[in-house]
């Protein structure tokens, strides 16, 4: 078992939710940089490492999770126009409450799991989740439960 | 008062060791009539000498400022002949230079830093940089980065490794960055905070809202390296949301940063008072890449200058006493053309200027070995010379001020050229 690089940890969790073919890229490139690994963008020719050690780290924890819970609530815009302009902030930051329309326009192809989808979700990543796993799946409520298989420690592995 | 005793990093022991150093230091101070004004500053100064305080903050001017036109050789004629449009007039007239010892001279934007000059607490290195021949911004940041000119493979960056070897114990917002991603100087196997620019630094993550956190607390409460990761990216995001937020109200009445550098800097220093456990912060800023209409007193160098000068001296303001304690270096990774080109601006050249500014720096002095701006003194005949290796004061400063010892400074900085002995009383012991 390896400790998926952030590219695979972001094709596969596109993969686990089975979003159709999305039209705008960027909060994926976005994603992926803010893990630490931004597509093209290694500045030496031996290309990125593919160890934990290269990328497990707490900031990078945290933009995975945030980042599982933004795809699996249906809140990245993959199915907007492409090359639309978010606003320079990374696409991880929900707008703030106050500002004019930043709840709809992410709410822009909207690909919110339902609670029968997790049942197919853990059918795809495959292979049995540990008790703490289940055990906190159980103890949150079900609009998180997708998150939290994207974000689990048996998903981070390949 | 209060906080200093609850912050976890102090052990009561060293509280008490403090204090007793404090009585004294306190007795020295009230006799020479200066006046304790309020708790903080007890806290504040009960810490001062304290070695796992020592701070270095440093500002990386991407696309190679022209250093020539920051610490300007207005005593050299070569400089005017080079720049007949673009050089800083020499110090009395108009947009003059604000001379700093006869020979070099601040370019006039920099003025806010001039007090600082004047108390002993800003140095420059001149004609420092990297000995790596490229003119490339992006190769030679990198290495400026890793800290190995020339190597490629390096996979992380100098700062990363400091953070590896600082004495004393480690917090979990030991290292910030400013920016929208962690930069090559801080990656490694050290974490690092990161803090987005202006008004986004205090827009919350998914994972901030309180139902998700409690949902992924329960999933890494273990005791494995992702359970642990995740511990240490909560405790370290949890302490900056909180301290921003404050910092937000109280300061900013939260309205979002208008100005850029100076508001971010300030932020720094404000959370460094709060949470003195801060040893390493790192910012970049961009717009040095001067090829077209550079500008001379003013214009498009100067009006950068400007907000880089006010933002540092803000932040030396804003830091109190722990200014004592804190050193800033701002570096670029090039310099530029002694020659200026045929579109008012100068292209990619060498050596360069570094900044160095804080408490614990022997300042009003710039050091270095001057080589000089005639045709045959220059680097491939149109560059400033390296006569100091950007390595070198940095390493001076990890020793005196950082604590860390010859080993471990090769670790940081391996194989880099022998001393020259230029540098070696940069720091205050």
């Amino acid at each position: 078992m390896k400790f998926k690089t952030p590219y695979d940890y972001v094709i596969s969790s596109m993969r686990a939710i089975g979003v159709p073919d999305i039209t705008n890229y960027r909060p994926l490139f976005g994603a992926m940089t803010l893990m630490g690994m931004p597509p093209y963008g290694h500045e030496t020719p031996d290309g990125y490492g593919n160890t934990r050690e290269a990328w497990l780290n707490p900031e990078a924890m945290m933009m995975r999770l945030s980042f599982a819970t933004a795809l699996s609530q249906g809140h990245l815009p993959l199915l907007a126009p492409p090359f639309e302009e978010y606003g320079s902030g990374p696409v991880l930051r929900v707008k703030s409450k106050g500002s004019a329309g930043g709840a709809m326009r992410y709410a822009v192809g909207s690909q919110k799991m339902n609670p029968s989808s997790v049942a197919e979700l853990m059918s795809a990543i495959g292979g049995d989740l540990s008790p703490n796993t289940r055990d906190a799946i159980e103890a949150a409520p079900a609009e998180l439960h997708s998150a939290l298989i994207l974000g689990s420690p048996e998903f981070m592995m390949r | 008062m209060v906080k200093a005793v609850e912050d976890n990093t102090l052990s009561a022991m060293d509280v008490m060791f403090d204090r007793r150093a404090f009585m004294r230091r306190a007795a020295l101070l009230s006799a020479a009539g200066v006046v304790m004004l309020s708790p903080q500053a007890w806290a504040a100064r009960a810490l001062i000498g304290d070695p796992s305080r020592k701070r270095l903050v440093l500002v990386f001017l991407r696309g190679a400022i022209d250093g020539l036109n920051v610490v300007v050789p207005h005593g050299e004629p070569n400089y005017y002949e080079a720049r007949p449009t673009l050089a800083i007039p020499r110090s009395g007239g108009e947009g003059g230079v604000l001379d700093l010892d006869g020979f070099f001279g601040l370019h006039p934007a920099l003025a806010a830093l001039e007090p600082q000059w004047r108390d002993g607490a800003l140095a420059f290195v001149h004609a420092c940089g990297s000995p790596d021949r490229t003119r490339s911004h992006f190769d030679a940041q990198d290495y400026m980065e890793s800290g190995t000119p020339g190597v490629k493979r390096t996979a992380d960056g100098w700062m990363n490794r400091v953070q590896a070897a600082l004495p004393g114990k480690r917090g979990p917002t030991c290292a910030l960055s400013f920016g929208a991603t962690i930069p090559h100087i801080l990656s490694g196997r050290m974490p690092c905070a990161n803090i987005p620019l202006g008004a986004a630094a205090v827009r919350p993550l998914p994972l901030d809202r309180p139902i998700v956190e409690t949902a992924f607390d329960r999933l890494y409460r273990g005791n494995d390296p992702l359970s642990n990761a995740y511990q240490e990216g909560r405790a370290a995001r949890a302490k900056l949301m909180a301290e921003l937020e404050q910092d937000m109200s109280a300061a900013d009445n939260g309205a979002p940063a208008p100005n850029g550098f100076p508001n971010d800097a300030r932020r720094l220093a404000r959370l460094i008072v709060r949470d003195p456990s801060i040893r390493l912060a790192f910012f970049a800023l961009g717009g040095w890449d001067t090829h077209v209409n550079q500008g001379s007193s003013k214009g498009q160098l100067a009006s950068h200058l400007t907000p880089l000068g006010d933002g540092l001296a803000s932040f030396a303001a804003a830091l109190g006493p722990h200014y004592q304690e804190t050193v800033i270096v701002v570096v670029s990774e090039f310099g530029r053309m002694v020659r200026e080109n045929g579109n008012a601006g100068t292209d990619h050249g060498h050596g360069n200027v570094m900044w160095l500014m804080g408490g614990p720096v022997r300042g009003r002095k710039v050091y270095g070995a001057w080589p000089g701006l005639a045709t045959k003194q220059l680097y491939q005949e149109r560059d400033l010379a390296v006569t100091t290796d950007f390595r070198e004061p940095i390493a001076t400063l990890l020793r005196v001020h950082m604590g860390l010892d010859g080993t471990q400074i090769d670790q940081v900085f391996p194989s880099r050229p022998p001393p020259t002995g230029q540098v070696a009383n940069l720091i205050r012991t």
